[in-house]
């Protein structure tokens, strides 16, 4: 009880933090220009595609909605790899557990205030995508709550992972190091597995190379958010009831697993610097 | 056990080096003590370990007679903490980030206490002001009525009066006398001991993470000349010449450095003939011998020596 007392309280103090930080205002105009840019885009090749015959409502919100999710991917993992490198760096991580706070509750506390801070950056992109579209005469449909709700998913596991690295650091600074250097070393893993895939066997080395390279991938498919975008858009648009279940599922067990994980780091380094 | 706060063989060890080794001392409710060392002495540590936001490598805190360890949310209720510098949110009013504690720690009446506290630190004028427009005095004065809002049993301030000026050391002071007034207890720390001196009512004295005493001042004072160091330079300090000497009744501590070992000893007897006779039978040769003042003395010379 005391406990779900200090978890709101935490994440409404961030909410209320990010809310006078000019970045997130950044973001959603950054993502507003791009609906307005895709509307238009659209508005302006209407023709060939309704001569197609393609529905023409859903590609414009798919596609605005996922580049607009990029942005907000970005912005979502910057923002929570440095909440608690931040809290730290300034000892107010002390202070607030000189009061009513344990781990369990600061972690979950940090976590939902940031998935406060995307929901309305979403609410309101949503909104907004439906009205350009209505504007440029594209149409408005269901679809865009179909991939909102993907969305809420994909930010929920970046959204754990930034908080896991965040624990790791000790420094805002750090923190967004950190967030480069594991950015960099998924792409890497990527473009190593395309490389030694278009390579031909020609010695044992290669071979090697790459069953450790696919192996690696494997194992990132776990760790990586972006994985899970994948399955994510197959429960969406699947109408098989136990793909859609394992599609929530996923993003859910990966979330509470590396909050979790959070929890026992913040635990072992303590508070106190 | 009538001790509101017990330190148990209380430990804290960074890596190899101890923050804090081995404390053991109570404070008694209604009291103002005063944790008095030199900068690096642990004082911080301790408080840190005392508050529950540093797990000891050893040993256990006590508070209200149970454990810290037994009850870590219960008991952080309970207590208010002023950190050495004021970490506060920079980005909240005053009334904000007070009003944001009061509710963390459920205050009834949250808008009449932080009134009360602002306007006893005469900052009821800024209470809408943004924290990082503060002064480094306001800032400090912020902190400690945060730590004040649910008024609590037990006030642990790491060096308050640090970098205040006389009218904000006045104002602290009377804060802290007010709450003794009100029954409560107070764990103050400083670096400066004539600071404590007439406004504490016991004090313990640490340095390099050892407590040397702790108790009234008249017994800080009287147990000032007792026991001698003795620091001898050897050609070569083996084993079984430090164990030798740990076996003498009179010998308190043996430590090594290199060549040099340094032994305490009780009371105040000249024992450097039976000290070198120990030494030569167990195979040493003296290169130099010579009589320290005790780590208490030293502290207290360097606790002084700060204030002049
Ligand atoms: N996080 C830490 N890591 C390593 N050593 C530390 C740490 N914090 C304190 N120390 C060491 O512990 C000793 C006591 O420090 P501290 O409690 O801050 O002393 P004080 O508050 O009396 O100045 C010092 O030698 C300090 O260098
Ligand atoms: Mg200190």
């Amino acid at each position: 009880m005391h406990r779900i007392h200090a978890i709101k309280l935490i994440a409404k103090k961030d909410v209320m933090r990010t809310l006078r930080t000019p970045g997130v205002y950044l973001a959603f105009l950054m993502a507003c220009a791009g609906a307005v840019l895709s509307a238009y885009f659209f508005s302006a090749v209407k023709g060939a595609f309704l001569s197609m015959g393609v529905g023409l409502t859903d590609i414009y919100t798919s596609i605005t909605m996922l580049a607009v999710l990029g942005v907000y991917s970005l912005y979502m993992a910057v923002t929570s790899v440095t909440t608690i490198a931040r809290e730290r760096q300034d000892k107010t991580l002390e202070v607030l557990f000189y009061g009513p706070v344990d781990e369990r509750s600061f972690i979950l506390g940090k976590y939902l205030g940031r998935m406060a801070v995307f929901v309305l950056l979403l609410l309101g992109t949503t909104l907004f995508i439906a009205a350009a579209g209505l504007a440029f005469g594209l149409g408005i449909n269901e679809s865009s709550l179909k991939i909102a709700v993907l969305a809420v998913l994909l930010i929920s596991c970046i959204v754990s992972l930034g908080i896991l690295l965040s624990t790791l650091t000790s420094s805002v600074t750090g923190s967004i190091f950190l967030l480069i250097v594991f950015m960099i070393a998924l792409f890497l893993l990527k473009v190593a597995g395309i490389l030694l895939g278009i390579i031909p066997d020609i010695n044992p080395a290669v071979s090697i190379a790459r069953d450790l390279t696919v192996s690696l991938i494997n194992i990132t498919q776990f760790i990586s958010p972006i994985e899970y975008l994948s399955t994510g858009i197959d429960a969406v648009n699947s109408s098989d009831l136990l793909k859609y279940a394992a599609g929530f599922l996923y993003p859910a067990v990966y979330t509470g697993i590396l909050l979790w994980v959070s929890t026992v780091i913040l635990k072992r380094k303590g508070v106190k610097q | 056990m009538a001790n509101v706060v017990e330190a148990v063989n209380l430990t804290k060890r960074y890596g190899k080096a101890y923050g804090v080794k081995g404390l053991n001392f109570g404070i008694e409710k209604g009291i103002i003590y005063g944790f008095i060392g030199p900068n690096g002495a642990g004082k911080t540590t301790t408080i840190a370990l005392l508050t529950g936001i540093l797990e000891p490598t050893e040993g256990d805190v006590l508070l209200y007679g149970k454990s810290l360890r037994s009850d870590t949310m219960g008991l952080k209720r309970r207590i208010g903490v002023v950190p050495d510098n004021p970490y506060v949110y920079n980005y909240m009013t005053a009334a904000e980030y007070l009003g944001f504690f009061a509710d963390l720690y459920g205050v009834e009446n949250k808008q009449e206490r932080i009134d009360e506290l602002l306007s006893y630190f005469n900052l009821v004028e800024h209470r809408d002001k943004q924290l990082k427009k503060y002064s480094k005095g306001m800032k400090q004065k912020i902190n400690i009525a945060r730590a004040l809002i649910h008024d609590p049993d037990l006030l642990f301030l790491d060096e308050p009066i640090q970098g205040l000026d006389p009218t904000g050391v006045k104002e602290v002071r009377d804060v802290i006398l007010g709450e003794k007034k009100k029954g409560k207890t107070v764990f103050i720390s400083s670096h400066i001991l004539s600071e404590m001196d007439k406004f504490c009512d016991q004090v313990g004295i640490i340095d390099k993470g050892v407590l040397l005493m702790s108790g009234s001042m008249d017994k800080l004072k009287r147990s000032i000349k007792s026991g001698i160091e003795l620091v001898i330079e050897l050609d070569k300090a083996t084993d079984k010449i430090i164990d030798s000497l740990k076996t003498l009744g009179y010998v308190r501590e043996v430590s090594a450095d290199g060549n040099t070992i340094r032994v305490r000893i009780d009371g105040s007897a000249d024992l450097r003939k039976d000290i070198s006779r120990r030494v030569t039978e167990a195979g040493g040769v003296i290169i130099a011998m010579k009589e320290e003042k005790v780590d208490l003395e030293a502290a207290f010379v360097e606790l002084t020596k700060e204030y002049r």
